[in-house]
């Protein structure tokens, strides 16, 4: 008799742990559907979206020198994500006709929308011999971007943010013709 | 069996007509029907941007704009936009309303809803002229790759306020270097 009871309650408690079983895979099948479907949903993104080795091309609109002719500066970008907010790279930077090849690292965050943002740090810049890239030898400079993940992670867009360019010693917008820059600078990633 | 065998071959060849319209308006972007609202949908990232401008004092600059917007499928959109207007970035929610032809082309209107200042300091007096009324702002945009990105360039005007008129709004209403840029599905 004894036995039999044991065996009901065994039985009985069995079924219910079952049951929540099959209720909680539901539960987290229907939370991670959700994620993937819907994405405006939070957690559609996250730094781990932005992973590898992307190749990058970015540009300002055409900003006025001193002398009144038209100026502008762009940036060919090769830049490896480790999905974890850390990302190193290159930046071939043509600064008004003159090219500087900067090495950089830095950081970057993704929210779950997809916005975030990436602050790459300047090393030692390299140039022709023409030598223009040793006036922006100076420590510390970082440039500063908002972005936007595309295509599951595999492109996105970027965009000066206000400043583009900072550098520690100095107070914002006082870098000369990289801080609030009238024409902004933007650009797009994608992955090699 | 005579008319069973008819009744069969009529129904054979409804369905191979059938078959046939459907795969056109699928096939042939340029059909009627191909493309509509239900088009785009869900969260896309966009980026767009003027050419250079001349503002009264003879300086050049130009506007950008990052965007985050969601679909729903049905003419409906909501988002985010970052501004980087000369220099400073204003980051604004806004929602509004597309729609789309069978032949792709469309509009997009955004209603500027909240604009607050990013960055450093001297960032708020830009974005703070933003918020005197209810900001919109208008682009025509094409579908490409099945509805997975698609193309927009700023309408006549580009920014419109029901309180102000045509063309009055400085540098955003009628832009003589034209706004244009892509969206692509996140």
């Amino acid at each position: 008799m004894l036995v039999t009871v044991r065996r009901d309650v065994v039985m009985k408690w069995s079924r219910i742990a079952t049951e929540q079983f099959r209720l909680l895979a539901v539960l987290v099948f229907a939370a991670s559907t959700t994620c993937v479907l819907v994405p405006g949903t939070t957690a559609a993104f996250s730094v781990g979206s932005l992973v590898g080795t992307y190749g990058c091309l970015g540009r300002t609109g055409a900003l006025t020198a001193s002398s009144s002719t038209t100026s502008g500066f762009s940036e060919i970008m090769r830049l490896n994500f480790d999905g974890a907010g850390a990302v190193k790279g290159r930046i071939i930077l043509n600064l008004l006709g003159e090219v500087c090849s900067v090495s950089v690292s830095g950081t970057y965050s993704v929210k779950p929308s997809g916005l975030g943002s990436l602050r790459l740090a300047w090393g030692t810049l390299t140039s022709d011999t023409d030598g223009a890239c040793a006036t922006l030898n100076v420590k510390g400079v970082a440039q500063h971007t908002a972005l936007v993940v595309e295509s599951s992670g595999d492109a996105f867009d970027f965009q000066a943010a206000d400043d583009f360019l900072t550098e520690p010693a100095q107070a914002p917008d006082s870098i000369s013709g990289f801080s609030d820059i009238t024409n902004p600078f933007v650009g797009s990633c994608k992955k090699e | 069996m005579k008319w069973s065998r008819i009744a069969f071959e009529q129904f054979r060849l409804l369905a191979v007509l059938a078959f046939a319209a459907s795969a056109s308006f699928v096939l042939v972007p340029g059909t009627s029907a191909a493309f509509s609202v239900g088009s785009i949908v869900g969260s896309y990232g966009c980026l767009g941007r003027t050419g250079g401008l001349v503002d009264s004092g003879g300086t050049i600059g130009g506007i950008s704009e990052l965007m985050r917007l969601v679909f729903d499928g049905a003419g409906n959109v909501k988002g985010t936009i970052l501004l980087g207007l000369e220099g400073e970035v204003c980051n604004i929610s806004a929602s509004g309303t597309y729609s789309v032809r069978g032949g792709g082309l469309g509009t997009l209107d955004l209603t500027w809803n909240t604009v607050t200042a990013t960055g450093d300091a001297d960032g708020g007096a830009n974005c703070a002229s933003l918020n005197a009324g209810p900001l919109s702002q208008h682009t025509a945009l094409v579908v490409e790759s099945g509805g997975r990105a698609f193309d927009l360039q700023a309408a006549d005007d580009f920014v419109t306020s029901p309180t102000v008129a045509a063309d009055t709004i400085s540098l955003l209403a009628d832009i003589t270097n034209p706004f244009v840029g892509s969206c692509k599905k996140q």
